[in-house]
């Protein structure tokens, strides 16, 4: 599907990749209904509180350095920013890089819902700027500015005549995607579409999109063994150096639920190409991804050279810590990337999958080809295995535990593994997108686990003396009981 | 301009009333309102509340409708009907409370014709209207405190004089809540009282059931919870007295006072109960004598937070560690009226000291307000400058502290530098946690 940079809006989620947030199965259905397109969403009669576009978006835009993000919403929609900010400060610091982005809100009251706050907001614009002059304002919409239909975009036009700065929408209402996800595509678009300049010339870099950087040095470095530099984002970068990624040699991720947008998006606008291979998670994985990346950068020599040295510095102790995780059964809920991803390297590491439950689905990506790292998945998996797709919905996991009974659970996002311990289930939450990336860490990633299961006093003690809120009743449903028919 | 979040210190009302929620033992919130609203309030909330948590089912856990764009176009009631069934069906709890965001409320759901169809079930399903654009999580938490009054709490009761309810200190949004509200219930109950907290430990449903035999509704405040003993008393016949916060040993006894006149207790039995409780606090404050002469601790200081806390914390510091607060900013969104009532708390003091008092809800108005009380230097020879200063806040002042080079206490939300558990700082016992934790501050490199 081709990404459109001339409007402030872009398609959802679920129009644009087909994506859905209920679906229940095994491995190979999800693979073979990814290829033919035949993938139908399933609502639920019961759910729980899970994310909204705008959260994703204050969350991933604020990555980055020097700017003002206005949320034009009620107050608690930007109650988070203190959370956000004090983990973006932290992330600075840890590379000794000033960091002044902030978020502020337009405090939406009743009489906004009635008579809309316009010029609320065309003052807040202008205040933030005579404050705190960032390098641009991106000003975020809301479920309540969404349902008054107020024309924001005309009020950044106005206000953007008037400051020497880019002045850009991000349309996030909460209400508008069942996808959360859907908020990195449009903290995308807007780089795309207003930040992002055309090439003045060909660079010697690549593009890596991420979240939190932590294996930048070991990345800078491998890159450098390739003769190239990496241009990690949006993580402490700045506006300008971000208007150049059209000049990158190509772009890679960590994720292909949060690079998906941009990374096919400069394809598609700037012939910069896309690696789309599964990602660099466990051996396999990095050695693919790094290979693909040599093949369309032309340095397959260098790349072959770097493998075979990690590959003798690790691989004899990754066979080692093998023994000792073998036969282990893990549960996983992730997001749609890395739910299949880390699996890959589960197996890998000769521990069996139990369950993957994957926040939700996109059956395609936006050059339109299924994700990879599902059809991978679905080939090299020693036995077909159950899946669901279950929208971060907690009684499902707690379900899928108390059924599957793993040594292990694995989830991404906060919140979410608190749960699995309140019910005796050790688990590990993969804050770091980069915990099983390449070979050292994967082997870390070995380790870690092996540490975890060591001691399992915490849970086990509060486990078995503290209520879960669910009735027996629901524990001997399946855990896909209560999903609508697909529509 | 008078509307402009400049790091919010507040969430809104809806996870004021979540939060509060939270804190009422086996109370099931029903979130009607969109998939990100109720996991956002958790995130911001728990952090701020010094790591709250999620609770029984709080967070990922919260039953919520997770409304989408078909709903708001064609209406959420039928949605909301299928959630409270299904919520009844898979969590266990003694009362469900549907509360509300935005757009359903924009939309117009009836929500009232809903409920109807849940009148006959085992367990009460009452229904709070929360929007986040009617206010606050202050505001939340009188909506909800209201919304319970009135609907869930006996109509019946006899009244008992010997009975008193807690109001007046926001789950959350005061991150030392239960620590506050346990030792201030522990002081009530050595003068006799029975004393109805509803957040407070080891307290149940009961306590808020039972309410309405209460002869009076301390509130601890002058705003927060005011709203709703309002509604207390226009439903059960019940009147408050609004107090503050008291923080150490002078202004709890002088609580204690207050509380005991306006239920008529007899003076002496007070008394002999604030002379023991001095005895003990004096025998613990004490031990800093040695230090705070030793190493000068006097400190001026500078007092950030909300109306609860910048005028208890700021008497404290100069009531009891002689300190010389010179600036507080009170960080809540007030009117007049209210404006007044918080500023007579900053006078009368017994040390005489005044601070400069502002109200103010953005963060960056601070370090103006500072230069407003105290003159920067001019190159003078002599100076005399705002030093050893103490900034005792939130983490939003954690800049205004590193770029002044001096010490931080947190206190106010959002707290989330810090662990909180049991800790209290209202109280007696309070009074000396806020010593071990201000002192501790200043000798951390000892």
């Amino acid at each position: 599907m081709t990404i459109d940079l001339n409007s402030t809006t872009f398609g959802k989620r679920e129009e644009r990749l087909g994506s859905v947030v209920g679906y229940v199965g095994t491995i190979k259905d999800l693979a073979s209904q990814s290829r033919c397109g035949s993938l139908k969403d399933r609502g639920r009669c019961f759910s729980q509180s899970s994310s909204c576009d705008a959260g994703c978006v204050l969350g991933y835009i604020s990555h980055i350095r020097d700017i003002a993000i206005i949320n034009h919403a009620p107050s608690g929609c930007t109650a988070g920013a203190s959370s956000v900010l004090t983990n973006q400060t932290q992330l600075a610091s840890k590379r000794g890089l000033p960091y002044n982005t902030v978020i502020l809100g337009t405090d939406m009251n009743e009489s906004d819902t009635i008579f809309g706050a316009t010029g609320t907001l065309h003052d807040t614009i202008l205040e933030t700027y005579r404050r705190y002059k960032p390098e641009a304002i991106f000003v975020t919409t809301s479920c309540v500015s969404g349902i008054i239909g107020e024309d924001v975009d005309s009020v950044i036009a106005e206000t953007g005549e008037e400051l020497p700065i880019p002045v850009v929408p991000i349309h996030c209402e909460g209400f508008k995607s069942k996808v959360w996800a859907t908020g990195f595509d449009a903290a995308d678009h807007a780089i795309l579409s207003r930040i992002v300049v055309p090439p003045r010339k060909k660079g010697n870099f690549v593009n890596f999109k991420n979240f939190n950087e932590s294996a930048r040095d070991d990345i800078v470095e491998m890159f450098r063994a390739l003769g190239v530099d990496v241009f990690m984002i949006y993580s402490n970068t700045t506006l300008e150096e971000l208007s150049h990624v059209s000049e990158a040699l190509a772009t890679i991720a960590i994720c292909g639920t949060l690079a998906s947008y941009l990374g096919n998006g400069l394809e598609q606008r700037y012939g910069v190409p896309y690696i789309k291979t599964i990602n660099p998670l466990g051996v396999t994985g990095f050695e693919t991804w790094f290979r693909d990346i040599g093949r369309v950068i032309g340095k397959e020599a260098e790349v072959e050279a770097y493998i075979e040295r990690e590959r003798a510095l690790y691989l004899p102790k990754l066979e080692e810590v093998k023994k000792r995780l073998r036969g282990l059964r893990v549960v996983l809920g992730m997001g749609s990337s890395f739910a299949f991803q880390v699996a890959r390297v589960i197996q890998e590491l000769d521990m069996e999958v139990a369950y993957i439950a994957s926040w939700h689905y996109d059956s395609r990506y936006d050059d339109g080809n299924p994700p990879p790292h599902v059809q991978y998945l679905a080939e090299h998996a020693p036995r077909d295995f159950d899946v669901s797709v279950a929208d971060q919905q907690n009684f499902e996991i707690l379900n899928i535990l108390n059924r599957y009974k793993p040594d292990l659970y694995l989830a991404r996002h906060p919140g979410t593994t608190v749960w699995a311990v309140k019910q005796g289930v050790p688990a590990i939450f993969m804050a770091d997108e980069y915990m099983s990336f390449g070979y050292k860490r994967t082997l870390s990633f070995a380790y870690t686990i092996l540490d975890r299961i060591t001691n399992r006093s915490f849970e086990k003690n509060l486990s078995s003396r503290i209520r879960l809120p669910y009735t027996d009743w629901w524990y001997r449903q399946e855990s896909a009981s209560l999903y609508e028919e697909a529509r | 301009m008078n509307k402009f979040v400049d790091r919010p210190r507040f969430s809104c009302a809806l996870g004021g009333a979540l939060f509060t929620l939270r804190a009422l033992t086996r109370a099931i919130p029903i979130i009607h309102a969109s998939a990100g609203c109720g996991y956002n309030l958790y995130t911001a909330g728990n952090a701020g509340a010094g790591y709250l948590g999620g609770g029984y089912c709080g967070g990922t856990g919260w039953s919520s409708s997770n409304v989408v764009e078909r709903e708001v176009v064609f209406g959420g009631s039928d949605r909301l009907s299928e959630q409270i069934r299904s919520t009844l069906e898979l969590i266990d709890g003694d009362l469900f409370v549907v509360v509300t965001g935005c757009m359903v409320e924009m939309i117009g759901d009836d929500i009232g014709s809903v409920l109807d169809e849940f009148a006959n079930e085992d367990v009460p399903v009452i229904a709070v209207s929360t929007p986040s654009f009617k206010g606050n999580s202050c505001d939340g938490y009188d909506m909800l405190l209201g919304g319970l009054f009135s609907d869930y709490v006996r109509r019946d009761a006899e009244k008992r004089t010997d009975t008193v309810n807690l109001l007046g200190l926001v789950p959350g949004q005061d991150a030392f809540y239960k620590g506050n509200l346990t030792e201030i219930r522990r002081l009530l109950e050595r003068l006799g009282l029975r004393v109805n907290t509803f957040f407070g430990e080891g307290e149940t449903l009961e306590n808020l059931k039972n309410a309405s035999e209460a002869s009076l509704n301390i509130v601890l405040s002058d705003v927060y919870g005011v709203g709703a003993a309002g509604v207390f008393e226009k439903t059960h016949g019940t009147p408050y007295i609004s107090l503050p916060l008291p923080v150490g040993a002078v202004q709890t006894s002088q609580f204690l006072r207050e509380a005991a006149d306006a239920l008529n207790l007899p003076r002496d039995a007070v008394e002999r109960v604030i002379k023991d409780e001095e005895a003990r606090y004096y025998d613990y404050l004490e031990r800093i004598a040695d230090i705070y002469n030793d190493v000068d601790l006097q400190r001026y200081a500078v007092v950030v937070g909300d109306l609860n806390y910048a005028p208890a914390v700021s008497r404290f510091v100069a009531d009891e560690l002689g300190w010389l607060p010179r600036l507080a900013v009170v960080t809540d969104d007030l009117d007049e009226g209210e404006i007044r009532r918080v500023e007579k708390r900053f006078t009368g003091w017994e040390s005489d000291v005044s601070p400069l008092v502002r109200f103010d809800t953005d963060t960056s108005s601070v370090r103006r307000y500072l230069q407003e009380a105290w003159r920067p230097g001019n190159n003078e020879r002599y100076y005399d400058s705002l030093s050893p200063l103490f900034l005792i806040g939130s983490v939003f002042e954690r800049d205004l502290a590193a770029s002044l080079g001096v010490p931080l206490l947190t206190v106010s939300f959002p707290v989330t530098n810090r662990i909180v558990l049991n800790q209290s700082y209202a109280g007696y016992k309070g009074g000396l946690g806020l010593t071990s934790d201000l002192l501790s501050t200043l000798i951390a490199g000892r």
